[in-house]
């Protein structure tokens, strides 16, 4: 599979952005070439012994193979990705990595735990499972009647610590839940069981990731 | 995030400078061209090259503009966007004011030329045009750098913003990065104090002649393979065109060629070799300095560290600008060569501290309100 990450995220590079970056490189190597031949010019018109200017013409083609590798190298590459067939449809991996329940919508997925003391956590990620911080949603977790789907009074998430999740300690027989998540631009409401025939259980301790 | 705020703020500012300076040059250097105006294609050659400067600082501060509307929310494609344009536009104008610099009306060849060099203009300043249509748009569309609530962006941020926003480098990433600038800090105080040897003519300076190239071309290989953390070999998951990668390894290039060259002006008659040497040394920190402007932080681009990064960036490269900048004095006054000699291992001295004690993150000397 071709792909194409770039630092830590991984969606492609747009070609424009290839392209300045092309330019960027070109020009300093350019530059660089120009300005030392400059500097230089005047070793070549030395009126020098054989041996020492067949010394010079190696030296001087090692250091100009090394440009135009870098220069082939970066047009290589940057050609290739601006063609590479557009990225496939995300694989939206639906692994648990806390020990909860996985929901997805759009390019947002969010997993939802509870521990057996009725602790409830919340961590949002996006399409490549990346962790979203908590300083970018916030939410409010409700009691639910499982038959009726009737709602109780709910608590504010808190933010943990370090902004990975929201959180919130309920009633430990509270069970069946709605949680109510705000993210830029929009809202959504999602139920989770747990302990039950349908739901997953309850972590006893908190995994790392 | 209040140093990136101060920086950015001046970015609306200085998008005017280039974009007025730079169409009134080539409209200068065009109508010096068709009436053959000697006065008008010299006026358009200074305010060429003061568009270009203009250009630069407003890639500076859109650097720091970019941070501050990435953090505002705003969704970064079309911020990537006019960074990409920009990019593209000022590199080019580099090259172009190095090329019209070369243009004298008195040379044979000047009118041949000078129609290239127009027509190239032309189309990099459509270039110019666009990257300001897009950094418009970013306001007017996008609400970047509109004092309103997040809530309120018309266009809110993608899940992959702000998993981007969330990125946090890890400690092996930082670890890695701080080794890397000190190992580079030494080495610059190696080739400081080689130059002060052969400033101070110091015994044994044949030999010592070949210990810079030696250094600067090890220097070379080393960051060419040991760049970035976890990329080499390079492969599809991280490859050059990654902009942080791209410039470790042109800086690697660049570092290589120049210490091949440096070990070519040794064959110059004794006297010149030391000379030529350190004006070599010099062209590579004027070259390298001025990308050190362009550095962009992958790993996580909007963290604290990034903001922390390009400051120390952005001061190094100011360094590097003026070490160049004092040796190419040189030239132009000539009977102040010690003095000019000596501000440039002074100067080489002040960066190699500054890489030794470097830090992930903000600087000491800067007190950062986040």
């Amino acid at each position: 599979m071709m792909f194409f990450a770039h630092g830590n995220d991984p969606s492609f590079l747009p070609p424009i952005e290839l392209f300045g970056n092309w330019v960027l490189a070109m020009v300093t190597l350019l530059m660089a070439a120009g300005l030392a031949r400059m500097a230089l010019a005047p070793l070549f018109s030395q009126d020098d012994e054989p041996k020492s200017r067949s010394e010079i013409a190696g030296w001087t083609a090692i250091s100009m193979g090394v440009l135009v590798a870098m220069a082939t190298w970066i047009t290589r590459q940057s050609l290739v990705e601006a063609m590479a067939p557009p990225p496939a449809p995300a694989e939206h991996a639906h692994s648990i990595y806390h020990g909860g329940q996985m929901v997805m919508w759009g390019d947002y997925h969010a997993e939802v735990a509870r521990a057996v003391s009725g602790e409830y956590r919340v961590w949002l990620t996006d399409v490549y499972r990346r962790s979203i911080s908590a300083e970018y949603f916030s939410g409010t977790i409700y009691p639910r009647e499982p038959k009726s789907g009737k709602l109780g009074p709910g608590i504010e998430l808190e933010k943990s610590l370090d902004n990975d999740y929201l959180m919130a300690v309920m009633d430990r027989d509270i069970k069946s839940v709605e949680v109510f998540l705000k993210y830029p631009g929009n809202t959504i409401r999602l139920d989770f069981e747990f302990d039950s025939a349908q739901g997953r259980k309850s972590v006893k301790e908190w995994c790392g990731r | 995030m209040e140093v990136s705020k101060f920086f950015a703020e001046w970015h609306p500012v200085m998008v005017h400078f280039p974009i007025a300076l730079l169409y009134f040059a080539v409209c200068l250097d065009l109508f010096g061209f068709i009436t053959r105006n000697a006065r008008a294609a010299w006026a358009g050659l200074v305010l060429t090259a003061a568009g270009t400067v203009g250009l630069m600082m407003a890639f500076i501060t859109g650097n720091y503009a970019e941070i501050v509307a990435a953090h505002q929310q705003i969704q970064q494609k079309p911020i990537g966007d006019h960074e990409a344009w920009a990019t593209a536009t000022s590199w080019t104008f580099i090259m172009l004011t190095a090329w019209r610099s070369y243009l004298k009306p008195a040379s044979v060849s000047y009118r041949k030329n000078m129609s290239f060099y127009l027509l190239a203009a032309i189309l990099t300043l459509g270039c110019l045009t666009v990257t300001g249509y897009k950094g418009g748009r970013l306001v007017y569309d996008h609400g970047a750098g509109v004092n309103i609530p997040t809530s309120a962006l018309p266009h809110p941020a993608t899940p992959q913003d702000l998993a981007n926003l969330s990125l946090k480098n890890s400690w092996e990433e930082l670890e890695y990065s701080g080794m890397m600038h000190h190992v580079f800090g030494w080495l610059t105080l190696g080739l400081a104090l080689w130059q002060a040897y052969q400033h101070f003519q110091l015994p044994g300076q044949e030999r010592a002649r070949a210990l810079g190239p030696i250094m600067l071309t090890g220097g070379g290989i080393f960051l060419m393979i040991c760049s970035d953390w976890d990329a080499w070999p390079l492969g599809n998951t991280l490859p050059i065109t990654d902009p942080e990668v791209l410039f470790h390894k042109i800086l690697a290039t660049i570092m290589i060629f120049f210490g091949i060259g440096m070990n070519l002006a040794r064959r110059r008659p004794k006297g010149e070799v030391n000379s030529l040497q350190s004006h070599l040394l010099a062209i590579l920190a004027l070259v390298g300095g001025g990308m050190l402007f362009t550095h962009v932080h992958t790993g996580a681009p909007f963290s604290t560290t990034a903001m922390g990064v390009y400051v120390q960036h952005f001061v190094v490269g100011c360094l590097a600008l003026a070490c160049g900048g004092v040796k190419m004095l040189e030239t132009v006054k000539p009977e102040y060569k010690k003095l000019w000699d000596r501000c440039w291992i002074f100067l080489l001295i002040v960066i190699a501290v500054n890489l030794i004690w470097y830090v992930e993150g903000f600087p000491w000397y800067i007190h950062n309100e986040a």
